[in-house]
This record gives structure tokens, C-alpha cells and sequence, in this order.
């Protein structure tokens, strides 16, 4: 836990500007600048880790959506691609997703290392050399199968999947002392999630990092090929405008763990060496289609672990390229989220609404970026100097969608339900599977219409072995720059094809394990 | 020639107006709303002025909302919300009026919060949408209500909500996504309001919480 002795400074409360040093700078307390700072604080190295979001602890997390909302992600959940076509949910607090996410720990699948591999010249993350990483990860955040029935909204996958004979199998989660409430999303009340929050950031300050939240890291000082300083502003209350007090910290190396949003961002606003025009592009974030079924007892699917099972059946359906795969989940279903997921008004939504105890979602997360026709979207820097996501939609991600809409309609039907319903505004609910197959087939494809959502931002700093397809090494070392590494989702190549956390825990502790015993040989001994 | 006063204010005016059309179309949409085809899907005559502003590429820059981007909601922005909510919520309000008074400020007060943790960015184009549709000829224009919201009847304001929704330009189904989502989202998430999905709360934990925290 986070202790009245640890180094916690709250930017919004400071007077004056201030000058820093330390061995190493993190950028970012998520999945990766978390699992980076203790390993690194452990070694006996300075850290000093700068968080944009606010500190909130599990006292505060009172499973209010609202409150959880606009504390605990960017723009009070409000944010989304450049042209508002894919809606973005990202965690922005002290953890970063980790602290609101629904704890779906899955390794990346062998296949995408595989392609990273051979597309990508990474022979350093082969699933072979991986494994100890994932082991160790799987230790430290006590990650296992979830052991408790699903619960009624994770069960229609389940069944309907095992009616139809698709594969489908547990997801692991990073808890202890889970009691099942299914609160993951607004903050773990319990401290039973294994986020960052709980566990290595006060891990980090136990062995004297010092950590600056509500502080966004602004600018880096380069000269020539190394970075001189950082200059981070202090925010206000809300996290979002500069309090006008700056912060100008030296440091021997900086690490890029803010997220594949502002990671690149960073970088961009600093004028880094980018000289074959690759940083920022090749984003990635699992588009997310929706379809929602009327079920005929209560699901509930409000209350127990928000995601328990998953299914890959039409994940590889040519191999890693041809067209997109997608995985499918279930999202937590609370009455904010769910209002939004109508995208309805009027007598229709209140109808809607009305039925939520019976409600199910099921969710198809698209893998993005493994093909062709699948470039991903380009980070680029908005009129105020902050990173937005453009990320055009095209007929590979349509293509995919409609499938989605049709595989998730026929699970839910052979799971019982009553009616389904495609997420897209011109949805409505149809009680046979020819009658919205028919619909799905009938709805126009087009942005805004069709309901897409994204948790997991990836990419934009790819990783790879060839300098002119890729902004950092396989190290996780920048290309162009000796003192800075990456270690958060943009070092990826692609998608994950899975739920992201546990690839990021698992590469930031392969890439800061490195980078420790390159500053301080043999320190970090019991590291794989 | 220096031109008058009736003339600057003319020109400050179809500045301002030309400012918050840049928010309804776009260069894409301009292309959409030229093939755009009557017969298949009927909408608002004003979507033809619309076309027609886009057309004359006198889309100018310079929408200062500096005044409103300061405060989470300004009095103009929360009387158009306030409008639209009867529509957006059918049904869902109290009836009687002190009780949907008090309902319709807590709401209010929950999207304040909301807008409040928007970016300068998205703030501004909820801006610009919010003042679109508070401002008459751009009213007109993106919902063929002449007459000011507040005269309009819900049955007006949800039939070009319906025409958002249906439209087959984008922009406009943005715009429904964008009204109903912020206020249907924060209705929802309203305690008072959960009985009306059906959602029983969060559990009640306190108790449990402290024991487990002390174990």
C-alpha cells in the first residue's frame, strides 16, 4: 500500500518550478512504468516517477460510475479517435489502466509472436525466450484462471459457445482476495486487483522512488542523439490544464511508459530523431464491436468478475493475415455504460433500459495491424500539442465487424436468448437468428452508426529489428536516441490479439531487466 | 469604402454563423450531402442550406469560445441541454413539475462534471454543437427548428433527433450519439435513477470492506 512515508508529490500543489535529478525518469505508472519502477527502484537506482492522472487509493473507489469516470480516465471516459468514430476507454490515474481495467491477464497469443518474429526481425521475443517473463509475471500479480463460476453475462459465451462447439476457455486474472462484486472498472474497493496501485508502485516508493502526480511530462531537451532533461508541467485539480509551475528533471535515462497515445506524443513535441517518418504511425487498438441480447432469466451483469471467459474460435480464421480475426469477451454491464452502449433516445432507450437486469453483452475485439489492409491509425499532435489518435476505418475493419455481428448473434441465440440486437444505431431487436441475420446483413457499415469502442491502445513506437520500419530495438532502446527506452503498449507491432496488461508487464520487465544490468551489473539477480 | 456599422455587424454575424457551420460539416460530409439522395431517406429541408453553406467554401475559422470553455457548463449550454433532455429521457422524468425541476438540475449538474474532465478540445466541439443548436439559423439549418428550443415541443425536438439518427451524414449521427450518450449516460449512473433499469446498486460493503482491509 501506498504509505504516509513514501515520496508522493501532488503537482497541483506546488508554488514554485522545481529542478530534479535521478538515474532514471518514468514517464507514466501503468502496466508498464509501473512493473519498471520497482525493478528498477530495487536495483538501487534513483527513480522518479511522473503520473499525468491523480493519486486515488481503494478507500476512494466507491463503485459509482460517475465518480469513477471522470477520476479514473481520460476525459471523464469521453475520449475517442480524431473523427469520434471509435470511442476509447483509458485509464488516467496513478496504475493507468491497471487500476481500472477488468483484469484479464492472457499472455500473447504464440501466434502474434510469431509474426512479430518473422514480419518484424524480433528472433528476442520468440514465445520460447518469453516464457520465464510471463512466469515471473504471472507471480508477481498472482495471476491464475479464475477459479468461481462465470458469472450469467460471461456464461452466455460459455454455453453458447459449448453448444455450437467453438472453442472457448477460463480467463486467468491478477487478483487475491477477489470477492466477486465486479467493480473492476471503476477502481477494486477491496485492493484485490493486483494493479500497480497496490503493488509495485508502492513497491517502487518502499525502496525510495519518489513519485509526481497530476504532472504531465511535456517536453524532452535533445541534443543530439541523447535526451538532456525533461520539462513536465503541473496540473490543476482536474488533471488537465497547467497550474503554470514547471518541473525540469535531469536524468541518466528516461523511460516512455505513457501509453501508446502519449508515449509517441512525447516524442513528437520534442522534435526526436525520426528520420524514415515511422513514430506515431502503426496504431493499434482492438476495435470493438458490441451485440446485446434479451435474455430470459436475470443476468446480472452488473455484479462478479466482469470478464471470466473468452473465446478464439474466429481469432486465426486464415492464419495471423488475410481477413481480421476477432476474440470475443463480454463487457461489465452498469446502467451509464449500458446507456452509452444503446445509443438510443427516447421511449426506445427507456424500453431498453428497462430490461437491463436481462441484459447481455457480448463484445468481438478486432486484431488490427496484421495485415495489409490493416495500417492501423497514426498518432498525431492536436492545435494544443496534445497526442489524438487518427484512425480511419475501412472495408478490412468493416468486413470484420459484420462477421463479428453475425458469430456473436448466433452464440447468444444458442445460449437462449430471446431477442438480439446489433450495437449500431439503426439496431433493433430481432427474436430469430435469420431475422437479424438479415438485419446485420441490411445495416450500413459507416462510422457513428456502427457503435465501435477501444480499451487497448497499442503501437506507435514499434518495435523492430530494421530502424527504418521501427522507432525502437528489441532492447526497447529508441533507434536514434542512447538514452531512452519504451517500455509501455506502443513498443508493440502490431495488436496484441489479446487483452494487452499481461504482454506489457511481461515486455517491460524483459526490456527494464536489461536496462538495469546494462546501468548496474549484477544487480536484479532473481530476474529470468 | 469603410464599411458601416450594419455591415460590420452583418459580416461579424456571418462569420460567426459560417464558424459553427464548420462544426456540422466537414469536407467529407460535404461530399455525402453531395450525393446525397432525397428519395432514399428524406430529411430536414435545412440540410439543403447547409449544403449550401459548405458549397460557397466560406467556412471561415475563429468561433471564439474562449468565455465558454472556462466554465464546466454555460447558461446558454445548459438551457439547450435542459430542451433536449425532455426528448432524449421520454418518459424517464417525473411528472410533476417541482420533482422534474430538481431531477432535471441534478442531471445538469452530473454533465457539468462530465464536460468539466473533457479536453480543450472536445470541449470546444461540444461547444460549437451546443451552440449550434442554440443559435437560429444554424438551428434552422441542423434541425429545421425555426422557433427557439424552448417553444419547441418534445415531439419536435425527438422527430429531428429520429432524422439525426436515421441521417446518412455522419456528422449527424455524431451529433445523436454525442447529446444522447452525454445525457443518457449521466441519467443512468444517477443513484436516484436506478430503479428505473432496474439495476439494484452496488453492493453495500462498508462493513465487509473495513474487516477485510484490517485482515
Amino acid at each position: 500500500m501506498i504509505a504516509a512515508h513514501h515520496h508522493v508529490v501532488d503537482g497541483t500543489r506546488l508554488q514554485t518550478d522545481q529542478r530534479l535529478e535521478a538515474d532514471v525518469l518514468i514517464v507514466g505508472t501503468g502496466a508498464g512504468g509501473g512493473v519498471a519502477a520497482e525493478l528498477l527502484a530495487k536495483s538501487g537506482l534513483r527513480v522518479i516517477m511522473l503520473e499525468t492522472g491523480p493519486l486515488q487509493l481503494g478507500r476512494d473507489f466507491n463503485m459509482q460510475e460517475q465518480r469513477a469516470y471522470n477520476r479514473l480516465y481520460a476525459e471523464g471516459a469521453n475520449l475517442a479517435t480524431a473523427d469520434h468514430g471509435i470511442a476509447i476507454l483509458r485509464g488516467r490515474a496513478v496504475g493507468g489502466g491497471t487500476t481500472v481495467n477488468w483484469t484479464t491477464s492472457l499472455r500473447t497469443p504464440d501466434q502474434t509472436l510469431g509474426y512479430w518474429v518473422n514480419r518484424f526481425g524480433l528472433a528476442e521475443v520468440s514465445a520460447e525466450k518469453l516464457a520465464p517473463w510471463f512466469d515471473w509475471a504471472e507471480r508477481r500479480f498472482n495471476i491464475k484462471p479464475w477459479g468461481i463460476a462465470p458469472n450469467a453475462n460471461n456464461d452466455v459465451l460459455r454455453s453458447g459457445c459449448a453448444r455450437l462447439g467453438l472453442q472457448w476457455a477460463v480467463i486467468p486474472r491478477n487478483v487475491s482476495g477477489c470477492a466477486n462484486l465486479g467493480y473492476c472498472g471503476m477502481g477494486c474497493p477491496l485492493d484485490a486487483k493486483q494493479s500497480m496501485l497496490v503493488t509495485t508502485i508502492p513497491g517502487a516508493l518502499e525502496y525510495g522512488a519518489s513519485l509526481y502526480v497530476r504532472t504531465r511530462a511535456w517536453k524532452l531537451e535533445i541534443r543530439r542523439d541523447r535526451v538532456e532533461a525533461l520539462i513536465a508541467q503541473a496540473l490543476d485539480a482536474k488533471s488537465i490544464n497547467p497550474t503554470g509551475v514547471t518541473l525540469r528533471i535531469r536524468a541518466t535515462h528516461y523511460l516512455l511508459a505513457g501509453g501508446a497515445i502519449h508515449s509517441p506524443a512525447l516524442l513528437m513535441r520534442s522534435h526526436a530523431p525520426d528520420p524514415y517518418r515511422v513514430l506515431g504511425k502503426r496504431s493499434f487498438l482492438h476495435p470493438t464491436s458490441t451485440s446485446l441480447a434479451r435474455m430470459p432469466t436475470a443476468v446480472d451483469g452488473y455484479y462478479g468478475a466482469p470478464q471470466s471467459i473468452y473465446s478464439d474460435h474466429y481469432q486465426w480464421p486464415d492464419g495471423a493475415e488475410g481477413p481480421a480475426g476477432f476474440k470475443l469477451e463480454v463487457p461489465p454491464i452498469h446502467p451509464g455504460l449500458a446507456a452509452g452502449i444503446f445509443g438510443w433516445h427516447g421511449r426506445k432507450l427507456a424500453a431498453g433500459m428497462q430490461d437491463l437486469p436481462r441484459l447481455n453483452i457480448l463484445l468481438a475485439l478486432q486484431r488490427d495491424g496484421f495485415d495489409e489492409q490493416s495500417p492501423g491509425g497514426e498518432v498525431q499532435l492536436q492545435g494544443d500539442g496534445r497526442g489524438i489518435l487518427d484512425y480511419p476505418l475501412n472495408d478490412h475493419l468493416w468486413d470484420g465487424v459484420r462477421r463479428a455481428w453475425h458469430a456473436m448473434a448466433e452464440i447468444q441465440f444458442a445460449a437462449g436468448a430471446c431477442a438480439v440486437m446489433p450495437g449500431h444505431l439503426g439496431g433493433e431487436f430481432d427474436t430469430s437468428l435469420a431475422g437479424i441475420r438479415a438485419q446485420i446483413d441490411r445495416l450500413p457499415l459507416a462510422p457513428y452508426q456502427a457503435a465501435l469502442f477501444s480499451a487497448h491502445l497499442m503501437g506507435g513506437c514499434g518495435m523492430g529489428a530494421n530502424p527504418r520500419a521501427s522507432v525502437i530495438a528489441a532492447s526497447g532502446r529508441h533507434h536514434q536516441l542512447e538514452n531512452l527506452t519504451v517500455v509501455d503498449g506502443s513498443v508493440f507491432p502490431t495488436s496484441v490479439g489479446a487483452n494487452p496488461q499481461l504482454s506489457i508487464f511481461a515486455h517491460s520487465a524483459r526490456i527494464t531487466t536489461g536496462l538495469v544490468r546494462e546501468l548496474k551489473s549484477g544487480a536484479l539477480p532473481d530476474m529470468p | 469604402m469603410v464599411p458601416g456599422p450594419g455591415l460590420r455587424l452583418a459580416a461579424a454575424t456571418g462569420r460567426r454563423y459560417f464558424a459553427l457551420m464548420k462544426w456540422a460539416i466537414s469536407e467529407q460530409d460535404a461530399r455525402e450531402i453531395r450525393s446525397f439522395d432525397p428519395q432514399r431517406r428524406r430529411f430536414l429541408g435545412g440540410l439543403a442550406g447547409a449544403a449550401w453553406l459548405a458549397g460557397t467554401g466560406g467556412v471561415v475559422s475563429g468561433c471564439s469560445s474562449a468565455n465558454v470553455l472556462r466554465v464546466p457548463l454555460a447558461a446558454a449550454e445548459t438551457r439547450v441541454l435542459r430542451m433536449l433532455a425532455p426528448a432524449i429521457l421520454h418518459g424517464l422524468l417525473p411528472a410533476q413539475p417541482a420533482a422534474r425541476k430538481d431531477s432535471l438540475d441534478e442531471l445538469l449538474a452530473a454533465v457539468s462534471t462530465s464536460v468539466s474532465s473533457l479536453s480543450s478540445a472536445s470541449r470546444e466541439q461540444l461547444a460549437r454543437l451546443l451552440a449550434a443548436l442554440d443559435y437560429r439559423i444554424t438551428r434552422w439549418l441542423l434541425t429545421g427548428l425555426w422557433k427557439p428550443l424552448h417553444e419547441a415541443t418534445v415531439a419536435e425536438i425527438d422527430a429531428f433527433l429520429h432524422n439525426w439518427r436515421q441521417s446518412s451524414v455522419g456528422r449527424f449521427n455524431l451529433a445523436y450519439r454525442t447529446l444522447t450518450r452525454l445525457l443518457a449516460t449521466n441519467w443512468f449512473a444517477l443513484p436516484a435513477n436506478y430503479r428505473q433499469s432496474g439495476y439494484p446498486g452496488p453492493p453495500s460493503w462498508p462493513a465487509g470492506k473495513s474487516a477485510m482491509r484490517e485482515a
